[in-house]
């Protein structure tokens, strides 16, 4: 076994799939157990709406456990996990895009479900909900797939490899969007540094 | 171009560890529900009559989408099949009813061809006799007339 949310040893991971095939339940638990933490995550960071996140969560259970024996392994447990969700986020996003969506929120963390790691080990201990909020408010702007691959990547702590997974792309292509999303990053926060400065 | 991209990647490790410091808890109400979702699935059905099973059966049959094509397709064949029998029904009964319409006009004109002379010596006061009303003239006479 391996920590929470993390990639499971080889052993582990085989005998988990091959319970999760037969479609027991306790399995899909222990996914749920093991994985439910990056599953929120990545749909409270991608949708903004932890309700929403949510119910992608609980469809993304249903649609594992409905999938799983079809599931040969050729990847991770964790990536195909992480792409149900993405997925399904995915989807909601275009319907959301379709009936309008709803207001920005004024506290985008909160509202969001998301919450500041308090045993992350950080320097900036200052206005760190604030910059957090501004990363969040950055995030807003990138383009979903440059979204999608950081959050996989950054947020979640995904290789290259289980991140192309997840997105249903190549780890190039996943690299590449990497690239942009980080540069775009920069030039949005440090425009606001530079405004926070003027001030 | 590695001077300039080392503030970069400064940056970008300085973005990941912001990143990973927002997190979410996976909700325990989700795996509640979907446990109970996947338990209700999973459990035998209620018991239903053999009418009503068939219903559902029928009924999920009919929503799906080739079933539904088939039966429109079936409905236009129908209405196709019914229109050429009502059209062949109409020229049928015009035809009888015309043949009919003939009989009974030539049945008219019979009877009219055949009480016509009768009704012009009726008419004709140089025939003699023809005015009498037969009281005088027995069984088979022709009137007088030889």
């Amino acid at each position: 076994m391996t920590t929470r949310g993390g990639a499971l040893d080889l052993r582990t991971e085989t005998e988990l799939i091959a319970r999760l095939r037969k479609q027991d339940i306790e399995a899909l638990g222990e996914v749920f157990r093991m994985y439910g933490d990056a599953m929120t995550t990545l749909a409270c960071s991608l949708l903004r709406d932890a309700d929403r996140a949510d119910d992608a969560v609980e469809n993304a259970l249903l649609r594992i456990h409905a999938a799983a024996p079809k599931f040969r392994g050729e990847a991770s447990l964790r990536s195909w996990v992480l792409q149900i969700t993405a997925n399904l986020c995915r989807d909601e996003l275009r319907r959301r895009r379709f009936d309008g969506g709803r207001p920005e929120d004024l506290d985008p963390l909160a509202t969001r479900g998301l919450s500041v790691n308090p045993t992350a080990s950080w320097d900036e201990a200052l206005d760190r909900e604030k910059i957090l909020a501004q990363l969040e408010a950055a995030l807003d702007r990138l383009t979903d797939e440059q979204r999608e691959a950081i959050l996989l990547r950054d947020r979640l702590g995904l290789s290259y490899e289980e991140a192309a997974t997840a997105a249903g792309v190549t780890a190039d292509v996943i690299k590449a969007r990497l690239f942009r999303a980080r540069e775009k990053l920069r030039q949005i926060l440090g425009g606001s540094e530079r405004k926070e400065e003027r001030r | 171009m590695n001077d300039s991209m080392q503030p970069n990647r400064c940056e970008d490790e300085r973005l990941a560890a912001l990143l990973a410091a927002v997190q979410a808890e996976a909700n325990p109400a989700v795996w509640a529900r979907v446990r109970t979702r996947l338990t209700a699935a999973g459990a035998p059905a209620p018991a239903r009559s053999v009418v009503g099973a068939r219903l559902d059966a029928f009924l999920d049959w009919l929503t799906r989408p080739a079933a539904m094509a088939a039966a429109a397709a079936a409905l236009v064949v129908a209405l196709g099949a019914g229109w050429t029998v009502i059209g062949s029904l109409d020229t049928t009964t015009a035809t009888t009813t015309t043949e009919e319409a003939l009989v009974a006009s030539d049945a008219t004109n019979l009877m009219e061809s055949l009480l016509e002379p009768n009704a012009a010596e009726a008419a004709d006061p140089s025939i003699p006799g023809s005015e009498n009303t037969g009281e005088n003239t027995a069984p088979g006479d022709s009137g007088g007339r030889t």
